[in-house]
């Protein structure tokens, strides 16, 4: 259909003129070829794209040219015929031809479509050519050659024979027919050849390659001939199924033949004689098929393919259930024999008995050996165990111990040594006293009982020292204390007078104490809850005993102070600083009066806590010392002042500084001492001035980089850009002579100034010249945020400058440019585009 | 350049409609692909020529995977712009 007849068609479908239609046609490709010339590529919606391309020539010119590539509908339209076609696997390349091909020894055109015949050695030989003897053997590649003889019309089409991956085998091509599957067949050419060879029966060259394979199948097939020289031929022709076959069969060599594997090789026997057998029908089947169908093609002369019915394995399963009827009648005897052997084999265990004997002592041999192993292992295992056991148990005790004595530390961490002084012993508890009962205040008030958590964790400050028993017969001593009724002056030792007692392995020795006795009607005081003495006469006695603050409390005679002294000691403990005083008073073992509950009482037990004090260090701490300088806030009324010594304490101010629970108190709130038996509070743990230093050096330095981070965050820093020049460079800002360029802005190169020579003005523009070439300053800005914007603006046109930093009057200016260039005509020609 | 941008600017100079332009457009795309699929070619004065070629079968070799493949054969379109043409784009 031309064009004319396309007009008439629209003009008649659109009732219009044939002139306004073939204008309107016209039309259509003068606006295409006006885009063309704007160089503008054109889309066509059904139909294609039409691309300007230049193309230079040899001479160096450049033209232009228009290219069409269809839509793929319409290619497919076109291409209907081949479009069901794909591409076909040949062959695989051996290294040779490929180095001949890469060389550009190209024995082929590819563009030409001629094929070449191609010898499995890689040798080419065109039809035409004679060919020389070596060839005419080595034509066919051996399984047509084969097939040809032993099969002439069998022949399988199948790709995986003909086509192998493996490129062992090379295909021949029929230079005449140019169909698109091309099935490889045998051309007449060398049917003729074939057919010669059969009548000859020579030989078969068999290339280097293959011999390998040949040489294990030959092996094979060797000795089958002696047995059966007919069924040669027929194995050969199905060996690749019969390798499968045999593949499964594992034939082990060099092997101490085990009872399991001498039954497994004679299933392998067994398996040998069906598959032996199988394929003894199989063949003879093949045969008779033969004889029928070659009778027919030579009577017709056709040289048509011959496909068999049935496969191998169709065979093979229809045979075993049917194998008496095709097998002759001697050897089916011969056959059954064999098969009631194997059955035997296969399924029982029965094997000859001088065998079995053997086999069963090996098997006790063997058994024995395993419960002996099995045997050691459990007792290995037990061992383990007890030692576990064992070891878990001494674990427990260590830790036992381990708590005791930590729990023992931090009471002699609270109390010093040094502090208790005088302290009067506690008497004998008789059973009378233990029943009488004490005030009627005393009982009214519950008696909160105080426990020691032995089972809680060391690690908790939980101190309750007091317990039970102790505060029962603290309290019973408090009533029934004998004080001396006359108290005289001398009996009185003031602190000036006294003396400070000597401490165990301590450098800092106070001063030697003076000789003092303890009186034996002196009793230690009980547990005092925070009300008022009822009676006076026993602080009066009180007073003498304790010194100075109730040598001062006589004007006042306010016994607060002493109604708020605590005990907080067990016996146990006490006994313990009993013995250090006296040991420091260098009192003789005969002078103290020892009593005999210290000795009949665990003396393991004190001498374990006598020798944690005697390490104990007495130093003070500054806590302790600020203390002590603190003079505690107190009421004229109530309280009268107490002196203070770094030496010496009095009986108050130890009680006082110590909580019932055993913690330490600010000397400022001694009226707010808690009674003994007041609630338990846990001690406030107390940072230690190192961990504070610590805390407080890392926050700042934490401070200190999150200000530098935000610091350097604020500052604009440019990108730094490779210098590689991309495939896509822009052809202004490239200098093609010299060495690299300049592309990207980079600020590492701002240092270097250009000279003042300015060569060109143009508004605003200036272009300057400089060893390296002309630059184009077009700009100067204060802020970066407005150079960063400007830049941004010039990368989108494909300029890509730089600036440099200049300080004018204090303040940083930073100018753009753009460069080097060459030649001053490179540079005013990019000045339109800024 | 779009089929819609090229429409407008034959429609301009056309003395047709809008809708109608664009029909006629469509149908003479339509015609004219038939009348390349019938005569193998189409020659249009002062623009080019539209024809098929076939390519025949060959031979390719992929040298990474050290094999030789065979290529059918294919029908193909090809543009060939005229002389006049080539020169307005040429000595523009």
């Amino acid at each position: 259909m031309k064009i004319e007849e396309i007009i008439k068609k629209i003009a008649s479908e659109f009732n219009e003129e044939e002139t306004e239609v073939s204008e309107y046609f016209d039309n259509i490709f003068e606006s295409l070829a006006l885009a063309f010339l704007k160089n503008k590529n054109v889309n066509i919606g059904e139909f294609g794209k039409f691309k300007v391309q230049t193309k230079s020539d040899e001479e160096g010119k450049k033209q232009k040219s228009v290219l069409f590539s269809p839509v793929k509908k319409f290619a497919d339209e076109i291409n209907h015929n081949f479009t069901e076609l794909s591409p076909v696997h040949v062959r695989l390349l051996s290294e040779k031809l490929l180095a001949e091909k890469l060389s550009g020894d190209f024995s082929r055109d590819e563009d030409s479509g001629e094929i070449i015949l191609i010898d499995f050695e890689g040798n080419e030989f065109s039809p035409t050519e004679e060919k020389p003897d070596v060839y005419k053997e080595a034509l066919i590649p051996e399984e047509t050659e084969q097939e040809a003889v032993f099969s002439k019309d069998e022949q399988k089409i199948k790709e995986d024979i003909l086509i192998p991956e493996d490129g062992s085998h090379e295909i021949v091509y029929s230079h005449e027919e140019h169909t698109i599957k091309e099935e490889i067949l045998i051309p007449e050419e060398k049917k003729e050849e074939v057919l010669i060879r059969e009548e000859k029966n020579e030989e078969v060259l068999i290339p280097e390659v293959k011999k390998e394979e040949v040489s294990s199948f030959a092996s094979i097939v060797s000795e089958i001939e002696e047995s059966e020289p007919e069924i040669i031929d027929d194995i050969i022709v199905h060996k690749d199924k019969i390798l499968a076959l045999l593949s499964k069969i594992n034939i082990i060599q060099n092997t101490i033949p085990d009872f399991d594997e001498i039954i497994s090789l004679k299933k392998l026997i067994s398996i040998d004689k069906k598959v032996h057998s199988v394929i003894s029908t199989i063949v003879k089947i093949d045969k008779e098929n033969e004889q029928v169908f070659e009778t027919k093609l030579m009577d017709e002369g056709e040289t048509e393919i011959f496909i068999p019915e049935k496969s191998l394995d169709e065979r093979i399963s229809l045979e075993e259930a049917k194998p008496s009827e095709l097998i002759e009648e001697d050897k089916v005897e011969e056959i059954k024999q064999e098969e009631a052997v194997e059955e035997t084999i296969a399924d029982s265990e029965e094997i000859p008995t001088e065998k079995t004997e053997e086999i069963k002592e090996e098997q006790k041999e063997i058994e024995e050996k395993h419960a002996e192993i099995n045997q050691e292992k459990i007792k290995e295992e037990q061992e383990k165990n007890l030692i576990n056991k064992e070891l878990e148990s001494k674990l427990l005790n260590m830790l036992d111990e381990r708590r005791k004595i930590i729990e023992e530390i931090r009471k002699l961490d609270e109390i010093n040594s040094e502090d208790f002084l005088n302290i009067p012993r506690p008497k004998e508890k008789t059973p009378e006293e233990e029943e009488k009962p004490t005030n009627e205040e005393e009982k009214e008030k519950p008696k909160q009982n105080v426990f020691i958590d032995e089972d809680e964790s060391l690690d908790k400050p939980k101190q309750n020292i007091f317990v039970e028993e102790d505060a029962k017969q603290l309290e019973e001593l408090i009533k029934y204390l004998e004080f001396p009724s006359e108290i005289s002056e001398g009996d009185i030792i003031k602190e000036d007078e006294r003396e400070e007692p000597k401490i165990v392995n301590n450098e800092e020795t106070p001063e030697e104490k003076t000789e003092e006795k303890i009186p034996d009607d002196i009793k230690p005081k009980e547990e005092i809850v925070n009300e008022e003495i009822q009676k006076d006469s026993d602080a009066k006695e009180l007073e003498n005993l304790f010194g100075t603050i109730y040598e001062e409390k006589k004007e006042t005679d306010d016994l607060s102070g002493i109604s708020e002294a605590q005990p907080h000691l067990n016996n146990l403990e006490m006994k313990v600083f009993d013995r250090l005083l006296d040991e420091s008073s260098d009192k003789t073992e005969e002078e103290k009066p020892i009593p005999d509950e210290v000795k009949n009482e665990e003396q393991t037990s004190i001498k374990e806590l006598e020798d944690l004090f005697v390490n104990f260090k007495t130093e003070k701490t500054e806590d302790e010392i600020i203390k002590e300088k603190e003079v505690p806030e107190k009421k004229e009324e109530e309280k009268a002042e107490v002196k203070k010594t770094d030496t010496i304490k009095t009986y108050d101010d130890i009680f006082s500084l110590i909580e019932p629970n055993g913690n330490k108190k600010n000397g400022k709130n001694q009226e707010q001492q808690q009674p003994l038996l007041a609630q338990q509070e846990e001690p406030k743990k107390k940072m230690s001035n190192d961990l504070k230093i610590i805390i407080y050096s890392a926050i700042l330095i934490v401070i200190i980089i999150i200000s530098f981070v935000l610091y350097r965050k604020s500052i604009y820093t440019p990108v730094k850009e490779n210098k590689k020049l991309p495939l896509t460079a822009p052809i202004d800002s490239v200098r093609t002579s010299g060495k690299d360029s300049v592309v990207f802005a980079d600020t590492e190169k701002v240092n270097k100034a250009p000279a003042d020579n300015v060569v060109y003005e143009e508004n605003d523009i200036v272009i300057k010249e400089s060893d390296e070439g002309f630059y184009i300053f077009f700009g100067s800005y204060l802020s970066q945020f407005e150079l960063a914007k400007k830049i941004k603006e010039l990368k989108a046109k494909k300029i890509y400058p730089t600036f440099d930093e200049v300080n004018e009057n204090g303040k940083q200016i930073y100018r753009l440019k753009i460069g080097p260039y060459e030649t001053l005509n490179q540079a005013r020609n990019i000045i339109p585009k800024l | 350049m779009n089929e819609q941008s090229l429409i407008n600017k034959i429609y301009v100079k056309s003395p047709f409609g809008k809708e109608k332009s664009v029909k006629i457009f469509k149908r003479t795309i339509e015609l004219l692909k038939e009348s390349i699929e019938e005569n193998k070619s189409v020659k249009i004065k002062g623009f080019g020529k539209f024809t098929i070629e076939r390519r025949e079968m060959k031979s390719l070799i992929d040298y990474n995977k050290k094999a030789e493949y065979l290529l059918p054969p294919k029908d193909r379109i090809s543009f060939k712009p005229s002389k006049e043409l080539i020169k307005r784009l040429n000595n523009r």
